[in-house]
């Protein structure tokens, strides 16, 4: 049984040659297959080599999970285990291009799983929030949550 | 998704973060257990009401609590049923769980907002009063997921409760802290109403062998269970498991410090499983208290 191929080109002209199967979890390459546009290597514009890579290795991972779900489970977290926050943001933004949906909830979880038990000051740091309440604001939101900040 | 004192941590980082912690959404998923030292019923009603009728998951108290802590409480046991008011004032005041502030009704909230809850999980939280616990529970008929730890109650009405309102249970785990009995009939009506149980444990239960027999054989689809800290059991019962384990789908039987297994019923049980063409027993684990 021969599978037919697919080649996605990255935005840094990365090309990436890959089963159909594994294509169509990305769900705006599927749909782009199937508006017959297969025949051409699809090109896509706002997702870089590094980051379309890390997406194609959870797309062959996952190509066959419609069932059994929790088999991925280990596997999922080890594979957000070792990505820096940079690069988790950026395949929040191509999960979010592609339609990959279960990456796009995994790295989501990821990011939030980094501001548990942090106090606001580290998560603003850690995503570089600059801070808009005034001083009375925050304080009242402090007070207001006050079982939150013990 | 974060516990809920990490929600509120991230909503006063910036005024975004604060309109998105608005959303009904982040509350469907209400988590207490980090901030067990400091919450109490006003919270939980405040969070509730915010959840409007998102929630889905539940949990409060502390999760890492001491066991040993409430089992060699000397407190005397209080049960407050309906018209029992004279009992209580007789017995006086509870010392207070360690760092809980709740409530012995901090669950009547669900009363309103619990009909599409699926999980609940209640850790350590002490006393707490039985009718409107069950009240509570009643509200739930969506439960699927069952925890309930360190909680002085009696589990039996909880285990009707379930069969006659929570049919589609699919995960209970109860630590009987309190010692209560359990009978035939409740086990029986369990059994036969929740069809849906995969995953069951029952800790410090006094079962005998007939009844985690019915246990242990009566779920179709059971495929954890969990009787450790059972007196009564000498695994007597194990004899009709042994004979009928290609038809079941059962994989882990755990009897952890089950005193009074009988170490001839347990190899008498692996001896039939080995001699099975099959084994679908995966993980049978248990330790025997030896004199």
């Amino acid at each position: 049984m021969s599978s037919k191929k697919i080649v996605l080109t990255s935005s840094d002209d990365e090309c990436f040659e890959i089963d159909e199967a594994v294509a169509r979890k990305m769900q705006m390459v599927a749909h782009m297959i199937d508006d017959d546009c297969a025949d051409k290597a699809i090109r896509l514009q706002n997702v870089t080599g590094k980051i379309l890579a890390i997406i194609i290795e959870y797309c062959k991972k996952h190509v066959d999970d419609v069932e059994a779900k929790n088999e991925f489970v280990t596997w999922d977290a080890e594979f957000v285990k070792n990505i820096d926050m940079d690069t988790l943001f950026k395949l929040l933004d191509a999960a979010d291009y592609l339609i990959v949906i279960g990456l796009k909830n995994l790295i989501a979880q990821a990011i939030a799983d980094y501001t548990a038990d942090k106090t606001v000051n580290e998560i603003r740091e850690l995503f570089n929030i600059e801070n808009d309440y005034t001083p009375e604001e925050e304080e009242e939101l402090r007070k207001k949550n006050e079982w939150a900040f013990n | 998704m974060v516990d809920t004192k990490s929600l509120m941590q991230a909503s006063t980082c910036f005024t975004m973060f604060n309109k998105c912690a608005m959303d009904p959404l982040c509350y469907s998923h209400i988590d207490l257990t980090k901030a067990f030292k400091y919450v109490d019923d006003r919270v939980l009603h405040t969070l509730l009401n915010r959840s409007g009728k998102q929630l889905r998951s539940l949990k409060l108290g502390r999760v890492d609590a001491p066991g040993s802590v409430f089992r060699s409480s000397c407190l005397p046991p209080l049960i407050h049923y309906r018209n029992s008011a004279s009992r209580s004032l007789k017995l006086g005041r509870d010392a207070p769980s360690p760092g809980c502030f709740f409530t012995r009704s901090c669950l009547d909230p669900l009363k309103l907002t619990g009909n599409l809850l699926t999980s609940l999980h209640i850790y350590f939280l002490g006393f707490m009063n039985m009718d409107s616990l069950l009240d509570s529970l009643s509200a739930c008929s969506n439960l699927t997921d069952l925890k309930i730890v360190g909680v002085n109650v009696l589990l039996e009405p909880i285990l009707e409760l379930l069969a006659r309102k929570c049919c589609l249970i699919e995960h209970l785990f109860l630590d009987n802290c309190y010692q209560g009995m359990i009978t035939y009939p409740t086990i029986k009506l369990f059994v036969t109403n929740c069809l849906k149980i995969t995953s069951l444990t029952l800790l410090d239960f006094r079962l005998n062998d007939a009844m985690a027999q019915i246990l242990v054989t009566g779920f179709r689809i059971l495929k954890y269970i969990n009787l450790s800290n059972t007196a009564g059991i000498t695994g007597s019962f194990l004899r009709n498991l042994g004979h009928r384990s290609n038809d079941s789908p059962l994989q882990t039987l755990i009897l952890r410090d089950c005193f009074s297994l009988q170490e001839r019923e347990v190899v008498e049980f692996l001896n039939s499983l080995i001699g099975e063409t099959s084994d679908p027993l995966d993980t049978l684990m248990y330790q025997a208290t030896t004199v």
